[in-house]
Formats: structure tokens, sequence, C-alpha cells
């Protein structure tokens, strides 16, 4: 065995082997058991043992609420604990009732923060650590886990450090103590560096524990475990299966490599993907900066916008040099983000989901993703890609699309943050109100807006039922605009094809949206290969979406969805189209009550296929399409609020003001007035009877009309009728100022008194009537069918000088003494008497406004929209000759003449 | 290598004292567990070179402090499992502080006519090689077993075995030589 040895060599071998053999057999001699263990000395043994094991059971405590305190997605590596929180906690309690002496200190109580929590027991292990009797290697502990603890609030750089100097301490020992400690203060160290995309650092520091890490079968320790992990980052062929490494070393599985195990198992990941929804809300609050490569370590950062088309856009980019010009091509490929089948983009888009892939994963296929969907293949296919869809509501918008040259990606916390500030991106800021969303509610709905969801569900119910759809296996569900900024919402659905189909999902949305940004219908069919549905209804197999236009882009889409293929053909789609594009000023109407109604308490009544209604709404429209101030005249009680609430709902969102404020002229206080125009949310100050505005107001607003109207809410005042020019100059004569009037009837609007338009009473009187008897009682009002004939005429024909304000008191007392009951012409009777009003039997038959005959007759005509003269005549308290002599008077012979007239008068 | 060790009947009943203290004082006296034989046993099976006298503390120590916490283990393989745990304590502090040795290698040096210091850095050098080296040394210079019958114990080639044991000797000369006492 010794072999060219020298003989001192030899004569030393020797000798130890003699010394070795004694002590062997020393040791084997067991002939007199073991006497000579001195008391004294066992219990100091026994003393030093406690000390390691409090500790250690310390150490198990810090480990408990450490965990939680670890950030999502870092590589932290966090030794497992050797029992459960309560054992442990036992097992210090029994040391401290033995050693109380030594263990004064006070544990942190359970209901404390992990954080919190933390701190007190590493303020404990610090105390503990200056024991005379704690071993170095315990004190060094005490350094690593307060490293942890800055660590974990974020203070890496000094986390750093103190590791740095632990190293440092021990350097030149090599005992196993020492190699355990400084493999696991390296593993900190080294994790903190991938955690900051350091990989560089990282290697060097994984270079600092000495030998390369060898296969995971023979991985010692978290530090060689994490080693293979920043290989594979970095770029390494092989996956390594670290998983049992890590729990053999004693560690758990940092949650970097588990997000990595998910992303390499798409299987596994899908229970833990999780759409990164962003919440309107918070817009505010989010920075507009788009992340930049440096920032992500990435090679390309490209931000795509989904346009009202449903075309993928141009919206900003970051590449190297080395990709400019293939961005260009790269984004003209993925134009129509449908058009791909298994490219990394549609399955984002579709899914809803951020799609991450990584090159030399297990299965095959990711490789082939990846080449499909990268940037310029020619020239190296990326080590990592991301397509990241950016929701607002429940809606896709666009797409983040990043490229990486390694494999450390950013993990969920990071995609979350790049979602929420791309979200608040000023390319997308245009976009904010006009999300889509597939629940109407989030939270509990309060009576009133119950009803008039109820009622808006019904209106649909109506034309839908207009459109003769064969519902046995078919489900339809209507979006409209009437979220609080604009949104789309689901407000009514039926149809008896449902449960066959399945609740609505995300996969349909990206129809609605091309529905509402081109117009029109759009025909599509589910693809039965492809997992991810882009069906609204997981069960269907086509579908039409159908635009119902609005006064600028779509009002609302209803999305027919059927089980069968080939369910969607073109000449139904057509009919349907047509069919609702007639009754888009209905459903245009019908959104803006529903937002007065909902937002304001309010209601706008408006017979929306009347000529001068019609008009009246695109007067509405045209209104609110621009922020220029007006003012709104009329008699009291004409409805010029109700117009006023009217614009503003009506407007198209474009920026993050939505609040209307109503404020009243009369004793309005200066600083109520700027108040109103300093807040950030306030898009609209309707300001009523602006004639009664004091003088110093009138300064304050001139003031603040004065800025730009960009810059501050618009304002919408209302006024009393101006008839003439002479008594303008008496209104100016008596103090009103007259750059603020100049500046406000600049545009001015007129609001016709309710007598004018006569045809509006039934509808209105009925409105008004179901308003107060919903607030009196519950239920489905009661109100009148039996005498509606001669109620409605009756009220039609009054002159009512008070416009609505004396409708609604005739109404309101008619409806209290009928107390419940149907209102029959006898309770308005009384009704009227009880206001001290006169009724007006008849309308003079000599030389009768023209405007009156055609509101009786267009108030009176028939289902199918042809006069009846007979009723017309009631309703003037004529008899039908009279009205027939007329109107061969005012040559009025077919409904579209009564069309003209009512057109003419609106005008 | 079969064991020889057995602790007397009924030995659980000395565990069942309470606090760690009265466990130790249990067990002190007469060695009821026969923990010296199990350190031997232990020992030996390790290969490794300790004061046997520190292993039993440090084991009794161990025993008294779990027994106390945990109550009588079920089985007697907890206290084989404390015994090599204590073994390995035992080495950890030789590794850190050679002085701590103990009196036990201290008095072998004079009889084998080598120096104190050498013969413990020689030791502390023995028990930082790997369980087969210090096994294959152990089997052929310490039980002088025939290269072939121990080579087959372990299975392994006798080439192999022959040079894990020539690393040893080369590792515990080598600590030997570097303060140049002989």
């Amino acid at each position: 065995m010794m072999s060219g040895a020298d003989a001192e060599e030899v004569e030393v071998a020797r000798r130890l082997a003699t010394a070795f053999r004694l002590a062997a057999l020393e040791t084997a001699d067991v002939r007199s058991p073991s006497t000579g263990v001195e008391p004294g000395l066992a219990l100091a043994a026994l003393r030093e043992h406690d000390l390691q094991e409090a500790m250690l059971a310390l150490e198990d405590l810090l480990v408990h609420h450490a965990a939680p305190c670890r950030l999502e997605s870092s590589f932290a590596v966090l030794p497992r604990p050797r029992a459960s929180y309560t054992e442990s906690l036992r097992s210090l309690l029994k040391l401290l009732g033995r050693r109380t002496s030594d263990l004064q200190f006070r544990l942190p109580a359970p209901e404390t923060p992990p954080r919190a929590a933390l701190k007190e027991l590493l303020a404990v292990v610090k105390a503990w650590v200056q024991h005379p009797e704690v071993r170095r290697a315990q004190a060094d502990i005490a350094r690593l886990w307060e490293a942890r603890y800055l660590r974990y609030g974020g203070a890496s750089a000094d986390a750093c450090a103190l590791l740095d100097e632990i190293l440092k301490a021990h350097a030149g020992a090599n005992d196993r103590l020492t190699r355990a400690l400084r493999a696991e203060v390296l593993a900190e160290l080294v994790s903190i560096h991938i955690d900051a995309g350091e990989l560089v650092e990282a290697r060097r520091a994984v270079a600092r524990g000495g030998p390369s890490p060898k296969l995971p079968v023979d991985v010692r320790g978290n530090l060689d475990a994490l080693a293979l992990a920043l290989g594979w980052l970095e770029g390494g062929d092989q996956f390594p299966a670290l998983e049992e490494a890590f729990l053999r070393g004693g560690f758990d599985v940092p949650a970097g490599w588990w997000e990595i195990i998910q992303r390499a198992e798409p299987q596994e990941g899908a229970a833990h993907r999780v759409p990164l929804r962003v919440d309107g809300a918070e817009g505010e609050k989010r920075r507009l900066s788009l992340p930049t490569r440096s920032e992500l370590g990435a090679q390309a950062v490209i931000f795509l916008v989904l346009d009202d088309e449903g075309r993928l856009r141009r919206g900003a980019v970051d590449v190297a040099p080395a990709l400019d010009h293939s961005v260009d091509d790269w984004i003209r490929r993925w134009r129509r983000p449908d058009g791909e089948y298994g490219s990394m983009q549609q399955e984002a888009l579709r899914g809803a989901l951020p799609v991450i892939v990584m090159a030399g994963l297990p299965h095959p296929a990711a490789d082939e993703r990846l080449a499909r969907s990268c940037v310029d293949v020619e020239r190296g296919c990326p080590l990592g890609a991301i397509a990241l869809p950016i929701e607002q509501g429940d809606e896709v918008v666009g797409l983040l699309w990043m490229e990486f040259a390694h494999r450390r990606l950013p993990g969920k916390v990071a995609l979350r943050s790049l979602a929420e500030r791309a979200v608040g991106h000023p390319i997308l800021r245009h976009r904010v109100g006009a999300s889509v969303h597939l629940s109407s509610a989030d939270g509990p709905v309060s009576a009133g807006e119950q009803t008039v969801r109820e009622d808006l569900k019904r209106l649909w119910g109506k034309l839908v039922e207009g459109l003769a759809l064969k519902t046995a296996e078919r489900r339809w569900v209507a979006f409209q605009r009437i979220g609080a900024a604009g949104d789309i919402l689901p407000v009514a659905s039926g149809g008896a094809g449902g449960q066959r189909l399945g609740d609505p999902s995300s996969g349909g949305l990206w129809a609605i949206r091309r529905a509402l940004g081109a117009g029109g219908f759009v025909r599509y069919e589910g693809d039965p290969s492809d997992p991810s549905s882009s069906m609204l209804h997981p069960g269907a197999a086509a579908g039409v979406a159908i635009a119902v236009p609005g006064f600028s882009g779509a009002e609302a889409v209803l999305i027919i969805e059927s089980v069968r293929r080939g369910d969607s053909r073109e000449r139904d789609a057509v009919r349907w189209s047509e069919v609702l594009e007639h009754h888009a000023v209905v459903l245009q109407c019908a959104a803006l009550d529903f937002k007065d109604r909902v937002d304001h308490a309010g209601g706008l009544v408006l017979d929306a296929l009347a000529p001068d209604e019609r008009a009246r709404l695109a007067r509405v429209q045209v209104l609110a399409s621009n922020r220029s101030d007006l003012i709104i005249r009329g008699e009291a009680a004409s409805g010029r609020r109700t117009m006023a609430r009217a614009i503003h709902h009506a407007r198209h969102v474009r920026s993050s003001r939505t609040r209307l404020v109503q404020l009243s002229s009369f004793g309005l206080e200066v600083s109520e007035l700027e108040g109103a125009f300093s807040a950030a949310d306030v898009e609209t100050v309707v300001l009523t009877d602006i004639e009664r505005l004091d003088v110093g107001s009138q300064v304050a607003l001139t003031r603040i009309l004065e800025g730009g109207i960009h810059d501050r809410p618009r304002v919408i005042a209302t006024g009393a009728e101006v008839t003439s020019e002479a008594s303008r100059d008496l209104s100016l004569a008596e103090g009103r100022h007259p750059d603020l009037f100049r500046n406000l009837e600049r545009v001015e609007v007129w609001v016709p008194a309710l007598r004018s338009v006569r045809h509006r009473i039934p509808l209105l009187a009925r409105s008004l009537a179901q308003r107060w008897e919903r607030s009196a009682r519950p239920g489905e009002p009661l109100l009148w069918s039996k005498e509606a004939d001669e109620i409605e005429a009756t009220l039609w024909r009054q002159p009512w000088e008070g416009n609505a304000v004396e409708l609604e008191a005739v109404l309101r007392q008619a409806l209290l003494r009928a107390a419940g009951r149907e209102v029959t012409h006898r309770h308005l009777t009384m009704a009227f008497d009880d206001v001290g009003l006169e009724l007006v039997s008849r309308l003079p038959s000599r030389d009768p406004d023209v405007r009156d005959i055609a509101s009786a007759l267009w108030a009176t005509r028939t289902v199918k929209g042809r006069m009846n003269k007979t009723r017309a005549a009631a309703f003037c308290g004529w008899d039908p000759n009279t009205l027939a002599a007329r109107l061969r008077d005012v040559q009025v012979a077919e409904m579209e003449d009564v069309e003209r007239l009512l057109d003419d008068s609106s005008a | 290598m079969r064991s020889r060790w057995a602790p007397v009947p009924a030995w659980r009943r000395y565990l069942r004292a309470g606090q760690a203290e009265e466990v130790l004082r249990q067990i002190l006296p007469g060695d009821p567990l026969r923990l010296r034989l199990l350190a031997a046993d232990r020992i030996t099976a390790a290969a490794r070179l300790v004061d046997v006298d520190r292993v039993v503390v440090r084991a009794m120590a161990r025993i008294s402090h779990g027994a106390a916490l945990h109550g009588p283990p079920a089985s007697e393989a907890w206290l084989i499992e404390e015994m090599e745990l204590a073994i390995e304590d035992t080495v950890d502090a030789g590794i850190v502080d050679p002085g701590s040795a103990g009196p036990f290698l201290r008095a072998l040096a004079p009889g084998a006519g080598i120096g104190r210091e050498a013969l413990i850095r020689s030791c502390v050098a023995f028990n930082r090689r790997s369980q087969e080296e210090r096994v294959a040394f152990w089997s052929l210079m310490l039980a002088a077993e025939p290269l072939d019958e121990a080579a087959r114990r372990y299975e392994t080639s006798p080439t192999e075995f022959a040079r894990r044991s020539r690393r040893v000797l080369t590792a515990i000369m080598r600590a030997a030589g570097e303060s140049g006492a002989a």
C-alpha cells in the first residue's frame, strides 16, 4: 500500500495505524459499563443541547412566519420546518419552562401579521444568540435570518451586504456546519440575484460555493439545486427536475421554480393560471409608462392595441436594433388575431390569459410555437416569450408581446403589474369606458335599479320577439352601452337553448367588439378542434353578432348563438339586422332613460318613433358630441333639466370625468360653484334657472367659463324663455353679466311647452304615474286600462300651463283617490278639482293649432300606424266630421302629412 | 455488522421521569440503556475515531431532552438514531475544535509513539473522509481483514477497496506531518 514511500514515512504510517487500532479497540471494549461519566459533565451536555434545540425551535417558528412574507414568483429558498407550528411552539414553551433563566423572551401573539411576527421573532433570536454558551454558527444563523427579513421587506441591497459579511467571517473554515451555513448564505445571495434578473451576478455567487453542481441525482443542498435552475434560466439545454433535489436538501421548492414547472407542464399549470384582470376604478393611480426592454431584461417589447375593427395595430415598440426592421412585418402578420390557430397571440387574445412559452421544454410543441410566434425566427428563436393580454372589464383590448434571450421571465406579480400599467397607457385611454362586461352587476342592486333593468329587459324581449327567432336551440344575449363609463353590459337574454350552450364566457367577446367597431353583423362558427372556444357560449357551434347603430358607432350588440352548426345563415342575419336597425332609436332612448333613472332617479320619456322626438334626440346627440357650454331655454317644468341630463348621458366618454352635478342658481354660493368646477371627476355642471344667479356668482362663473373647455367641466344652464330682443335688453338692464350670457347663448336650445307637444302627454303621464306608484306601493302599478282612452284624451287636451309639474300633481291626486285600484275617469275629474284646475272638455274647433291636430292624430294612430280619426276627434273633444273638415283645411290626408307637420313643428 | 446491543428489559420506564434532568439522573447510574455498548457498535459501524465517552455523554443529553419533550419512544430504533446523531455531533465538534478530542486520544499517543497533536489532526483528517473510505481503512488497517474478503463484504473490487484505504492513509499521513511531528 505504501510502495515508493521512504522508511520514515512507513514508520509514521505504522505508528498511526497502531494508535488508530488502539483507539478502535478501546472503543469496542465494553467489558465494564461506562461509569466514568460524571453527572456534572452530563448536565453540562444537556444544557448545551437544550440551547441548540431552543435555537432550532425558534428557527422553525421563523420559517413558519417567513413563508407568507416571501414575494410571489421569488426564488427565495427557505428551510422546511422540522415540525408544525404548534409542535414547534410547544417544544419551545417546554424549554422555556425548564430554562426560564436562559430563555427570557416574549413570543409574538398568534394574531400578529406575519411580517411583524417575523420582526419580533428576529429580535428574540438576536437577543438569544448573545447567550455566552451559544455557538458562533448560531449567531450567524441569526444574521442570515436578518438578511432574509431585509430582503422580504424589499431591502435586497442591505441583505446582500449582510450576507457578504457572514461569508467573510467564515472564510477559510471548512467544517460541516460552516459548509452548510455557507451553502445556505450563498443560496440566499444567488436567489436574490435571480429575482433581480441579475443572472451573471447569480452565476458569480454560485462560483463562490466551490465545485460546480452535479447532476440532479447528486445534488447536494439548495445551492446546487439553485445553480442548476440558474443554468436552465441562462439557456441550458436540459430541463432539470429539481423538485426532489430541493426537498431532499430540506428546503421548499422556490415559488419561482414552481412557476417554471407550471409553464413547462401546461396541464399542471392550467389550474394556476388566472386572468390578469385590472379593475377600472384604479385607473387614476396607475403609471402610464410601458415597460422597457432593459427593465424587463427582454430583447423585444411590443404593445399592440386591438382597434375598433377588432384588428391588432401598432401601439409602442421597444426592440433590439437587430429586430427593428422585422417588427412591421410581424405586426402585419398578426393584424387579424383570429387568423392563425395555435399561435401564442391567438391563444392569449381568445383565452384572455397570459401565454408563456420557453424553448427547450420537455414537450416539443413549445419550440415550434415559439418559432411561429416570434418576431424574427431567422435571427434566432428567443428562449422565452410572453403574450400578455390587456383587459378592460371582461374584454381584451390589447396585447403586450415580450421576447427574451434567457428563460428568467417575469413572474405572476410582475405580469400583473405590467398589465395594470398597460391599461393606464395613453394609447388605451380612449378605450376607457368602452369595455365589455359579461355580467351586469357586481353587487346587490337597489329595488329602483332592478325595476329599470327589468324595463330594459322587457323592451329587449319585445324587440327580439319582432325578429321571429326560433329559440329552441338558440340563446340570445343583448349587450348595451349603459355602463357608468359607457361600458357595454348584458341587459337581457333568452332562448331555450341556454342549458345546452352553457354560461356566457369571455371567448366570444371578440365578436361583440368586432360588431361594435365595424357595425352591421358578424357571422361566426366555433372550431371544434380548438379547446379555447371563440363563442360566447362554450357549447355553441354557430353565432351572429348584430350591431344596433347609435348616433356615433354602435349602441348595442345582440348575440344569437346556436347549438347547431350552420345556424347563422346570412339571410337571417340580414333580416334581424334590418329589424334591429329600425328600432335603433328606441334603444338609444332606452339607454338614456336607463342612465337617468339609475344615476339621477329621473327618466327620459321620449316617443322614439315620433318625428319631432327623433329630431329632439338627434339634437341631444349632436350637443353631446362636443363639449361646448350651452343654455336650454323653455317654460318651467317643460323638461329643460331632463334634456341637460340626457345630453350628459349621451356623450361619448373620452376622459376620466364622468360625474354630473346639478346646481340650483337660487341662493348659490360662490364657493359651492367653484367647488363643483374644481372636482376632477365632474364632466357636466347643470345650472338651473341661471337668471336667479347673484352677481358674485355670475362673475365667478364668467371667470370659470373663460378657462379652456377641456380643462374644466362643461356647463349646461337652464333659463326662462326669452321671446324677443326687447325682453333680452330688459334682462341686461336687470344686472346680468353680459359676458356670461353671451358665452352661454352661443348655443341655445329651446324646449317646447307640454301643450305644444301634446302627443307626449299619454306616455309622460303613464311614466310619471308609474314612478309615483312604485315609490308608494310595491309590485307592478295598476294605472288605467279600462278607461284608458277617456283618461288619456282628457289628459291630452288640457293646456298644462304648469307643464310636467302640473300634470304630475293631477296624476298623484288621481292615484291617491284610486288608492291602489285602477284609476278611473271619475278619479281624474276629482283630482282636477283637488288641484284647483278647471277641466277643458274640448279644444276650440275654430282656427285650431295645426300642431294639435297633428298631435292628436299621432297619439291615436293604430298599431299598424294608420290614422284613427274617430279617436283623434275624441281627443280633441270634437265630433269626427269637425275633425274631417279641419283636416281638409290644413291639407292632411295621410300619416306622412302628420309626420311632416310634427317634424316642422320641432324645427 | 451484527449488533450486540440491547437495552435492559422495561427500559422505557427510565425515560418516564418528566424533566430532562430527572431523566438524565435515571439513565446515568449503571447505564441501564446500555448506551456504552450501543456507542461502541455504532462508532465501529460508522468507522469513526472519536472519544467514546464523549459520545455517550452527548447521547445521554439528547435522549434525556427528547424523552422529556416527547415522552418515552415507541421503539429502540429511536435510541439508535439519537446515538448516531450524537456521534456526528462529536465528530463535528472535533473538526471545529480539535482540542475537544478528549483525554482518550491524547492518552493513546505516547503508547503509539506519536505526538498528541499529530494524532488528533490525523483523527480529524480520518473523520473527514467519506464513509466508504473510512470503512475500507478500518477493515484493512484496524480490523486487519483480508482484502478479498473485505472487498466482497462491501460489494466492491479489491483494487477499489485498497485505493480507498490508500486515500485515507495519505490524508492522515499528510495531517500528521503538517507540524513535522512524527
